[in-house]
């Protein structure tokens, strides 16, 4: 009896010390960036997260109004890419690898083209009608439409 | 496809490659795999009707190093205007690295959401057929096992079209899939391997995606020819035709394949949220004639959970066949007629007898399988283009073996 009594605090302290824990480890992605999706100025369609997501998982290759979406993608590891795969696309860095080279090896997709920077995403989009990328929101400009915040 | 023709095949598609006004836009993707296995103890091996042993998932009591490894290169030429050109070159460790081309055709997307293509391609049988050799896509070593064996019948020259559209919050793909493929069977006791051939073959297979749930379908029918005549003379009916008795082409007919039906069917269902993934996956052979099982089901559960680098994950797989019966009576049925008892006098004639048939229910039995199998393993994703993989395999079969074995792989794409 004594003994049971005696781990129930035990564990507590150990359960709190993995709370504490867990929460140290979210807390560096509050801090995180927020992320802007952007699209050109003179794209005017409605386009939802959810449309984006579909994006840049190759489950749709048209904006709603019926034109070809060009994707652009981030360098692996930035933080605009490790956000927006997290967040938009709701998956990690090692699972959206994955997930491309079942569609890369089967002919079924060719991945976004990789920019090296959110300068290098927002030239191009406001350069393409057709394009769509992610970037820093303090990088946005008015020289861009932003879709969605996250 | 040998190198040579494909070469010939390369250059001319670089020719047409480079006569467009557009810039042609060339992406090279590559991956290999590096297996690495060993059974923990081959009493538990089984034999075939020779008594060969025969290796468990590949692998038998020697650490096998090389026949699961595999090292492709891709290359992709974009010619503009929705038309590509796709090759894939295999070099495979169970066949020495003789580079060979996979597969190698052209696609054209004829809208968004309709493409056609022609040209050497995988055959989609299976949930992950078209990525079995790129281990690096999926959670396991390599696809289970018996499910996923298909006699060789791979790839398919011939035509498919891809038509993938939205259905509400649903995205749907449907794939129709034509053409023939060629296989061979290597048989120890003849010295050249049997070409077999699947011709006129049809498939059409249809997913269905929301969020993180997919669902699979597929059908597929053909024509199967194996001609295993050479086989049946020198090696299986060898010692009945000693004792007089050679069967008609008629009966023989049920031991091998000239032209027969051959269907294949299958449903998969996979949720993947992302923190977990479950997968399940049924099919289906049918064959008519042949020695071979009639008809074959395979179905597996693969489940795991991602932890962040690492991916738990467990695989169990139950696959089942049945002899071909109708090929067996109907070669019985001339050897019933042989009146044996007349020709060996009445003691050594029940007794040349029940050898006959027994031995010609061996041949037929031999390889049918029934057998649970039971997989762990974890994923270790220790760099982002490459995964490390552990799993330790067991089954029990309807003999009452159980083979084990560990197996360990490298998974990288580059």
């Amino acid at each position: 009896m004594n003994t049971k009594f005696s781990r129930e605090p035990a564990k507590a302290a150990l359960l709190r010390r993995y709370t504490i824990g867990a929460l140290l480890m979210i807390a560096p992605s509050f801090a995180s960036a927020e992320i802007a999706v952007i699209v050109n100025v003179n794209n005017k369609d409605k386009i939802t997260m959810e449309d984006v997501q579909k994006t840049y998982l190759a489950k749709t290759k048209t904006f709603p109004g019926g034109g070809k979406i060009v994707a652009l993608d981030q360098t692996e590891g930035s933080t605009s890419r490790v956000e927006f795969v997290s967040k938009v696309v709701k998956k990690d860095e090692a699972q959206m690898k994955a997930y491309w080279s079942r569609l890369i090896f089967t002919g079924k997709g060719v991945p976004p083209k990789v920019m090296d920077s959110d300068e290098a995403v927002l030239e191009a989009v406001i350069g393409n009608p057709s394009a769509i990328g992610f970037i820093e929101a303090d990088a946005v400009t008015d020289k861009v439409r932003v879709i969605g915040t996250i | 496809m040998n190198v040579k023709t494909v070469t010939r095949f390369g250059l001319s598609a670089l020719a047409l490659a480079i006569t467009p006004a557009h810039a042609v836009e060339l992406r090279f993707d590559g991956f290999a795999t590096f297996v690495v296995g060993q059974m923990l103890d081959d009493d538990e091996l089984a034999s075939d009707a020779q008594g060969n042993l025969m290796p468990y998932r590949g692998f038998d009591d020697q650490i096998n190093f090389q026949s699961n490894n595999v090292f492709a290169v891709q290359a992709r030429a974009d010619l503009g205007d929705g038309l590509t050109a796709t090759a894939q070159i295999t070099a495979k460790g169970a066949d020495d690295y003789d580079a060979k081309f996979s597969w190698a055709y052209f696609s054209y997307e004829l809208t968004p959401e309709l493409t056609i293509s022609a040209g050497q391609m995988r055959i989609p049988y299976f949930f992950y057929s078209e990525t079995l050799d790129v281990g690096y896509s999926y959670p396991f070593v390599r696809p289970p096992f018996n499910t996923y064996d298909i006699g060789g019948f791979d790839n398919i020259s011939g035509l498919k079209a891809e038509w993938q559209t939205d259905i509400g919050n649903w995205v749907s793909r449907v794939t129709m899939l034509a053409g023939r493929a060629d296989t061979t069977l290597e048989i120890s006791q003849l010295p050249d391997p049997v070409k077999g051939q699947v011709s006129r073959l049809g498939l059409f297979a249809w997913s269905m995606n929301y969020d993180a749930f997919t669902v699979r379908a597929i059908y597929s029918h053909a024509n199967l020819s194996m001609d295993l005549n050479d086989y049946l003379d020198a090696v299986a009916f060898a010692p009945i035709s000693a004792v007089g008795i050679n069967f008609s082409d008629d009966a023989r007919h049920g031991a091998y394949f000239k032209n027969d039906s051959a269907s294949f069917y299958g449903v998969a269902f996979n949720y993947d949220p992302g923190s977990y993934f479950v997968t399940l996956e049924s099919t289906a052979l049918n064959l008519k004639n042949g020695f071979m099982q009639n008809p074959s089901e395979g179905t597996y559960l693969n489940a795991g959970v991602r932890i962040g680098k690492f991916t738990p994950y467990v695989t169990l797989e139950h696959v089942e066949s049945d002899y071909n019966e109708h090929g067996y009576r109907r070669l019985m049925a001339e050897v019933d007629s042989a009146d044996l008892p007349q020709q060996f006098g009445p003691q050594l004639g029940p007794i040349v007898y029940s050898k006959v048939s027994s031995g010609l229910k061996q041949l037929f039995t031999s390889s049918l399988k029934e057998e649970n199998a039971y997989n762990v393993g974890v994923r270790y994703d220790f760099h982002p283009a490459a995964a490390l993989k552990l799993e330790y395999m067991t089954s029990k079969t309807k003999t009452d073996l159980s083979p084990q074995a560990i197996a360990a792989s490298v998974d990288v794409i580059f």
